[in-house]
This record gives C-alpha cells, sequence and structure tokens, in this order.
C-alpha cells in the first residue's frame, strides 16, 4: 500500500518483460512427453490371446472385441479376436492396460486341463470360488518342477508364476529354522529345497438340518413312475453311514450294500443300524467267505447313496458335506476309516506307528486330507501303482498328528513312541509342506493353462496354492504410445481398427524439445521453425 | 450455472443461484457399474481437484475391503494430492484474480506456474488431469526416476514466484482495494451457513480434515493451517495463498521421508456388505463418498456430498446488499466448481 510497495510490483512487472514467455509455439515446440504418457494405445498382435479383459474392464464401454479377417493368422489367438478402440469415447483412464483388478484360479482335484468355466474351485483365502475364464497358452522359457513332501505329483508351474509360499532360513547349524513365516507370494526362483509351500484350509461352513431329495419309485416294468421327497435328518449319525458306505459300500440295481469282514461285528451291527433308523427296513445279512454284506433292498437308499459314487474309483463327498459342520465331518471320516483304513501298529519289520487310508478314487482322497486339515490333522498324499490294478491314493497321518487322530477316531490303543514329531506344520489358514525336490528345465513352445477365478487372486494347483498370473493384460498386448501421428488427424476417415492399433505411431523428432536442466518455464529451448 | 438477481438499482436485493445445468447423476450411474469402473466417473466432476475425489471414493471402499493401504502408497497418495491442491489453488487464485477481477497478469501467473504441476502429474500418473490413480489397496505407479529431483527444482520455483505474485498483488494496492472489505462472512454466519474448507478458514475457523481427522500421512507431517479473521474475498483469496506455501513445507517433507516398499496390496473386486464414509480435505473444502456395500461387485450406494455445494449456501448470503460490480469477486472468491456441487 505504500508507494514503496507500488514500485516493487511496478519492477517486478518490468523484470518479465526480459523475461521468455510462458507459452509455446505449438506446434513448431512440443513438451518432451515422459515416459508411461497415458496417451494412444498400442496393440501387439502377435501376444493378444483375445481374451476380452480389456474389454470387460473399460468403463465407457469403448473397446469391442472384433474378428480380423486376415491373411496372417496368429496362433495364441486361434478365433482372431482383437480389442477394437472407439476413441471417441475413451477417457484414457488405461485400466485396460493396467486393470488393477485381480483374477483367481485353481484345479481342485480336476487337471488344471478339464476346468471348465464355472467350476468351483479352492482359493488361498479357504473359500470356493468360481472360475470366470480360462487362459491357454504357449510358454516358451523356464518350466519349474517342484515336489513338496507328501503330495503325489509334481507341480509345474512357469517362471513367473507367483506362489503363497512361507520361506525358511537357516540357523547357525546349517538347520532350517523351527516354524513358518507369515506366507508371501513369491516366483519359483526365488525357492529353496525346504521352504513352505501352502495349501489352504477351507473355512466355509454351511450346516444343514434335512438332506433333501426327489426319489423315482415304482416298478421298473409297469412304467409307473412316482416322484417323492426323500428328507433325512442330517445327524452325525447319518455321516458316519455316508463314512461306511464311502469306504465299503456298493449300489447295485435296487440294492445297497455294505461289505465287512466278517469279524468286524461291531461296524455290520453298527451299520444295520443306521440303516434302520433312516430307511425304516430291517437290512439283510449275509456271510460269504468270511465276508459279511449287509444289504438293504431299497430304491429310495438306492438313490440316496448314488450322490456318493457308485464304484470305488467314482467315490467322493457331495459339496453339503464338505462345508458341513466339524463334528459332522468327524463322524464322517470316522465311518471311512472304519472301512479302508486302518492303524498301524509297530512290528519287528516297520517300527512305524501311523494311521493310513487306501483309496482308488481321487477325488475321495483329496476331500478326505481337506476335511482332516480341517480338523487341525495334517495328513500326507501318497501315489501308488500296481500291476494288474488301478492306482490307489494313500492319505496317511503320522508322526504327531497320530494322537490327535486316535482321539478322533476312539481308538484306545498303547503309543509305544517316545519321541514324535512332523516335518509339516499348520495353522488356522494353511497347511505348511516343505518342498523335497525344486528343478528346472526349458521348454519351448509348451502349453500352460491359467485360469482367472472371482473374487481372489489365486488357486490351489498341484495342491499348493498359487497364484494368477492375469494381474494386467495377461500376455502384455497393449502398452501405452506417447507419441501421436500428425497425419494421422489430416485425414478425413479415421477406422480405428486392430491393424491401426499396431502401428507404431510415427515420432517426429524435429518436433520435440528437451530440456536441458530445468529451471522453470523461462528455459524452453525454441527449436527450428520449419 | 446461472444467478438470478433482483436489483435496486446497482444494489442486489436478492440473488438466487440457478444450479443443475451440469448434472449428470453420477450417485445413480456408480451403482450400476463395478468399483474400478467408477473411480474415472467418479473423479470426473473436479477435474482440477481429481485425486482427493478419487480418494475419498477409495477409502471407505478400503475400509470395508479391510485392506491396509502399505506405507509409500499413502505416501505417495499424500504427494499428488498435495501438488494437486497447490495446482488447484493457482488455478482459483487465477481465475477470481485474472477473471473476475481483470488482471491479466494474475491470470497469466497462475496458470503458468500451474502448467509445472501438471507436468509432474503426466509424470507420475501419466495423465495431467484425471489421474485415476488411487485403485483400492494402494496406487498404481511407483515414483518414476527423476521425480523427485524434479518436484524439488518445481517447489523451488513455484516458492520463488510466490514471492513475486506476493509483490505485484498482495503488497500492491491494485487488487488489495478492490477485494478487501467485499463479501464479509462473519465466523458466526460462516458456521451457521455450514461453509467448508478456505470459506470456513478465512472466516477465522482453523478447521482442517487434515489436522482435525488425519488420513494418509498427515499425521506424521507438520504443517499450520493458515486462518483469517476477516472473511472479506481477500482473506478467502490470501487463505489459497497460504495454504500453497503450507503444502510446498509438506511436500518437502515427504520427499524427506517417502519409505521404501510396496506400493499397493491386492484387494478384492468386491464391496463387501456393510457402510463407510470417507472424509478427504480438498482444495475446495471438505469431501465425502458415502458407500454401501452388498457384498457384490458394484457398490449398492454411493452418496457424494462436496465442498462446492455446501460455499454456494454462502452466495446468496454475501450478494445481498452489495454492488453488481462487487459480484465477481465474490463468486471467484468462493472458488465454486458447478460440475463438483451439480455432479
Amino acid at each position: 500500500m505504500t508507494p514503496v510497495s507500488a514500485a516493487e510490483a511496478f519492477w517486478e512487472g518490468v523484470k518479465h518483460i526480459f523475461k521468455r514467455t510462458f507459452t509455446l509455439k505449438h506446434p513448431y515446440q512440443r513438451h518432451e512427453i515422459p515416459d508411461g504418457y497415458r496417451g494412444r494405445h498400442l496393440l501387439y498382435m502377435d501376444r493378444c490371446t483375445g481374451c476380452g479383459i480389456c474389454a470387460w474392464i473399460c468403463p465407457e464401454k469403448c473397446i469391442t472385441m472384433v474378428p480380423v479377417a486376415q491373411e496372417k493368422t496368429y496362433p495364441q489367438n486361434p478365433q482372431n479376436r482383437f480389442p477394437q478402440y472407439w476413441y471417441i469415447r475413451c477417457c484414457f483412464c488405461h485400466f485396460c492396460v493396467t486393470p488393477d483388478t485381480l483374477v483367481t484360479t485353481n484345479p481342485s482335484v480336476k487337471p488344471i486341463g478339464e476346468i471348465s468355466i464355472g467350476d468351483r474351485v479352492l482359493t488361498h483365502s479357504g473359500m470356493y470360488r468360481s472360475v470366470r475364464n480360462i487362459y491357454k497358452r504357449n510358454y516358451s522359457g523356464r518350466l519349474y518342477s517342484i515336489r513338496p513332501l507328501g503330495a503325489p505329483f509334481d507341480l509345474k508351474v512357469t517362471e513367473d508364476h507367483p506362489l503363497l509360499v512361507s520361506s525358511r532360513k537357516f540357523t547357525k547349524r546349517g538347520r532350517f529354522e523351527k516354524g513358518p513365516q507369515k506366507p508371501l507370494w513369491k516366483t519359483p526362483k526365488d525357492l529353496k529345497r525346504g521352504d513352505y509351500l501352502t495349501i489352504p484350509i477351507a473355512k466355509e461352513i454351511r450346516d444343514i438340518e434335512f438332506f433333501e431329495q426327489d426319489i423315482e419309485i415304482g416298478q421298473p416294468g409297469t412304467g409307473k413312475r412316482m416322484i417323492r421327497r426323500l428328507r433325512l435328518q442330517a445327524s452325525p449319525d447319518l455321516f458316519r453311514l455316508v463314512g461306511y458306505y464311502l469306504a465299503e459300500g456298493y449300489a447295485v440295481r435296487r440294492t445297497v450294500g455294505f461289505s465287512f469282514g466278517e469279524h468286524e461285528r461291531e461296524y455290520i451291527n453298527d451299520t444295520a443300524r443306521l440303516l434302520e433308523k433312516f430307511f425304516g427296513s430291517q437290512p439283510k445279512r449275509q456271510t460269504i467267505h468270511h465276508s459279511t454284506h449287509v444289504m438293504l433292498h431299497s430304491v429310495a437308499a438306492v438313490q440316496f447313496f448314488s450322490t456318493f459314487g457308485h464304484s470305488s474309483y467314482g467315490k467322493r463327498i457331495p459339496n453339503s458335506m464338505m462345508f458341513a459342520p466339524i463334528e459332522k465331518q468327524k463322524e464322517l471320516i470316522k465311518g471311512a476309516w472304519r472301512g479302508d483304513g486302518y492303524l498301524h501298529q509297530p512290528t519287528r519289520s516297520n517300527k512305524a506307528t501311523y494311521f493310513e487310508y487306501v483309496t482308488t478314487s481321487r477325488d475321495l482322497a483329496f476331500q478326505l486330507q481337506q476335511l482332516l486339515l480341517r480338523n487341525g490333522i495334517v495328513a500326507q498324499m501318497g501315489y501308488t501303482m500296481h500291476r494288474d490294478r488301478r492306482p490307489a491314493y494313500i492319505v496317511s497321518v503320522r508322526g504327531s498328528f497320530v494322537s490327535a487322530m486316535a482321539m478322533l477316531m476312539d481308538a484306545k490303543f498303547k503309543d509305544s513312541r517316545t519321541k514324535t514329531f512332523s516335518k509339516f506344520e499348520i495353522d488356522r489358514n494353511y497347511m505348511y509342506v516343505p518342498i523335497r525336490i525344486i528343478s528346472s528345465v526349458d521348454v519351448t513352445n509348451q502349453p500352460v493353462v491359467n485360469l482367472s477365478v472371482e473374487g481372489d487372486e489365486s488357486y490351489v494347483a498341484g495342491n499348493v496354492t498359487a497364484h494368477n498370473c492375469t494381474d494386467y493384460c495377461p500376455t502384455g498386448a497393449l502398452d501405452y504410445t506417447k507419441d501421436y501421428d500428425l497425419a494421422e488427424y489430416e485425414k478425413e476417415l479415421i477406422i480405428w481398427s486392430p491393424e491401426r492399433l499396431s502401428k507404431v505411431p510415427a515420432a517426429y523428432e524435429e518436433y520435440r524439445t528437451k530440456f536441458h536442466g530445468w529451471t522453470g518455464v523461462d528455459h524452453v529451448p525454441l527449436s527450428k521453425e520449419p | 450455472m446461472r444467478i438470478k438477481l433482483k436489483t435496486d438499482g446497482d444494489i442486489i436485493v436478492e440473488a438466487t443461484p440457478d444450479i443443475g445445468y451440469v448434472h449428470r447423476g453420477c450417485e445413480k450411474i456408480a451403482e450400476s457399474r463395478n468399483i474400478i469402473k467408477n473411480i474415472p466417473m467418479l473423479e470426473r466432476p473436479n477435474i482440477a481437484d481429481s485425486s482427493h475425489l478419487n480418494w475419498s471414493y477409495i477409502a471407505p471402499i478400503e475400509e470395508l475391503q479391510r485392506v491396509e493401504v502399505p506405507e509409500r502408497g499413502l505416501h505417495i497418495r499424500t504427494m499428488l494430492c498435495e501438488i494437486n491442491r497447490i495446482a488447484s489453488h493457482l488455478y482459483g487464485m487465477a481465475i477470481m484474480g485474472g477473471i473476475f477481477s481483470g488482471h491479466t497478469t494474475m491470470y497469466m501467473f497462475g496458470f503458468g506456474d500451474r502448467e509445472l504441476l501438471l507436468d509432474l502429474h503426466e509424470m507420475l500418473t501419466g495423465a495431467r488431469m484425471t489421474f485415476s490413480f488411487f485403485v483400492p489397496g494402494g496406487v498404481r505407479r511407483d515414483l518414476p526416476k527423476g521425480f523427485v529431483e524434479k518436484l524439488a527444482q518445481t517447489l523451488d520455483y513455484i516458492e520463488r514466484h510466490l514471492g513475486a505474485i506476493d509483490r505485484v498483488f498482495v503488497s500492491n494496492p491494485l487488487f488489495v482495494e478492490r477485494a478487501r472489505g467485499v463479501g464479509v462472512l462473519s465466523k458466526d454466519d460462516a458456521i451457521k451457513l455450514g461453509v467448508v474448507g478456505p470459506v470456513l478458514r478465512a472466516s477465522g475457523v482453523a478447521c482442517d480434515v487434515r489436522r482435525d481427522a488425519p488420513y494418509g500421512v498427515y499425521d506424521r507431517v507438520d504443517f499450520e493451517i493458515p486462518s483469517f479473521k476477516e472473511g472479506d474475498s481477500l482473506s478467502r483469496w490470501l487463505v489459497r495463498f497460504e495454504e500453497m506455501k503450507q503444502s510446498i513445507s509438506i511436500l518437502r517433507q515427504l520427499m524427506r521421508d517417502i519409505p521404501k516398499g510396496p506400493i499397493a496390496r491386492k484387494s478384492p473386486l468386491v464391496v463387501p456388505r456393510g457402510e463407510a464414509i470417507g472424509r478427504v480435505e480438498s482444495s475446495r473444502g471438505e469431501i465425502n463418498h458415502y458407500v454401501v456395500g452388498d457384498g457384490g461387485d458394484k457398490p449398492f450406494r454411493v452418496k457424494m456430498s462436496t465442498g462446492s455445494f455446501k460455499n454456494l449456501a454462502a452466495l446468496p448470503f454475501l450478494l445481498k446488499g452489495v454492488r453488481i460490480g462487487d459480484m465477481p469477486i465474490i463468486y471467484g472468491s468462493l472458488d465454486y466448481w458447478p460440475v463438483e456441487a451439480d455432479r
């Protein structure tokens, strides 16, 4: 307000007369555009698999997947579908290049190649989620083969595929530190022998009071069919009966049978009692060659037990029982183990003490393992092949978990061991499995499969939690380009086809200016004016 | 937006703001899109200040998902927000001093300096405005190479140039006499009308979400909250001027203390059942996003409450009894952004 300050203001203005202007002489002068500028998209047509994630995430719906008819075909994109942009709508959020949304995958018990869209798979959070999409591609590079301890198969993963692991450090004496650390996502190249892989424990609990099922009743010859509602109380007893069926049962024509050894009086009586309780008629017993068959001639019972599989290799536990409360599942384990399982006690040749269960059903073996994990018991898996026999899966409980298993089974036995330990660890969320062997080979054009699962970001593969690779555009087919082709604007009609997207824009080096030392806008250098 | 005036000669008797010309129904559209697709749309209401809107929308979703943002992610968020705040204040000062009071110099100073901050936005996020940079769980990119050095140079330059603005306008009667004593909003009236942000602080209430309910890393940086007792148009302008200096100081502290580590955590693509609210101090006052989730990937309800709309309540009050010639400068001093109010 003083004359001095007014003079200062005037002097400040005078100083600016000798400085350069704020504005640039566009288009002769242009700012240097930094790397990563979210400009026009660039499509690598030889990488795009046509999965459509970019079209799904686009907020403005400006991306359409279009079939491209052309001479050259791309092996990774058999349908020849590529994204086409409608730039009038595009808001350049570039979520299509980096969707930032995460998808999860897994094969539960099926091989990964047999999974179809909509299947529900177990994820690292312990929940079952449905598969949204499946990606198959040919992979060239390093392929890692990991064999965990106590797992039947090797896990084959690509170099960049993250796994949920808890790595272990060496202690001073050259031993591994005890106990698992917090699991982290790591790629196979960071793993070593002894690191813990994780198997998630399913946490979902859905209790039901009654099993309800529509059954067909009627004589096959007369052609009369009636639909009746079968309603069985989902009590622990029913679970135990199902357990017996999983191990010993069979369903043939109109008969459900359970075959026990002649001496297993307790189990025979228990089964007969339960069958009478739930199906209302007394089962028959028949002893042939020291094996007692408990048989119930009931169409309702046959149709009920059909949901658990017919032959020994087709036995499986339905979802309703996998999600049942732990107390009920204990009875199922008990029933099944009484049939096919056994407790091995030390003999002269084999001094080990362990519980074992042998089955030819792959589904049942993995499901039993999962049920035991829910009960806090670590079960390891084995795989045996014998001549003239079906390959069998062995679920065994060993080491320090034997006592817990004995309590579950109500088995009274004297544990003669003085020391017990286990190489496995378990907590509320995961079972920790040490890596036994890890090796890698170079492969070319190896077909690999990846799944996209709703909600979580992971899946259980080869019984080990693996992360999905598709955080971003799975194959990196889309990219940013910061340069744009000035000549494009002079054309009358521009069709933003995949071919045009894939064309690298012309770089106008002569139009670009570069900053040499930043001192504010005053020093934007002038380039030659044409 | 338009303002309907009833005048008695030169004196305004009654002023009625007529809003709603740029209403797009963001809140309703948000219910039909998943949470990621909502990000670009819900930051559009205020393109000059989009990072604050973005954060305010992401915060309740993170609260519902129980995702914790890593420390480095929070630092980068705070950094971008403060750069954005300086840019937005320069914009507001330039509009008020330049367009509504007729000083081309102010307009050029404000927009010229803002250009450098937009370059920083561009370098960090890839976009000059409307960054869509914050996603649930963190930020989309790490600091690029050479960013901190460029930020330091730019801050030095801006600080130097704020001195020039001070000499040309603040200590010079040409601009000050136009704005002093015009549109006085007393402390009681400000509280009664429910204004927020710089308008409230210019009336003597030092109220700022950054200090009252700290989010990001604001509880770990030292800064002051400038406030003036006068409550006139000049003090509203000066609050922004002083806040820019505070933002520069915050940015220097953040540059010094930025930790190493991840920038984002994975987050699921669902809004879990529940409701949460985000509070963020934008350059036009407090912004809230209220999000209700029902377990799906789309929010069940999104409600926005923005600073511009709250501050507009003061406009009919301030315009009563002033001359028409003073109307532009009062309107400019509120830093009103029509789209943010209409959304």
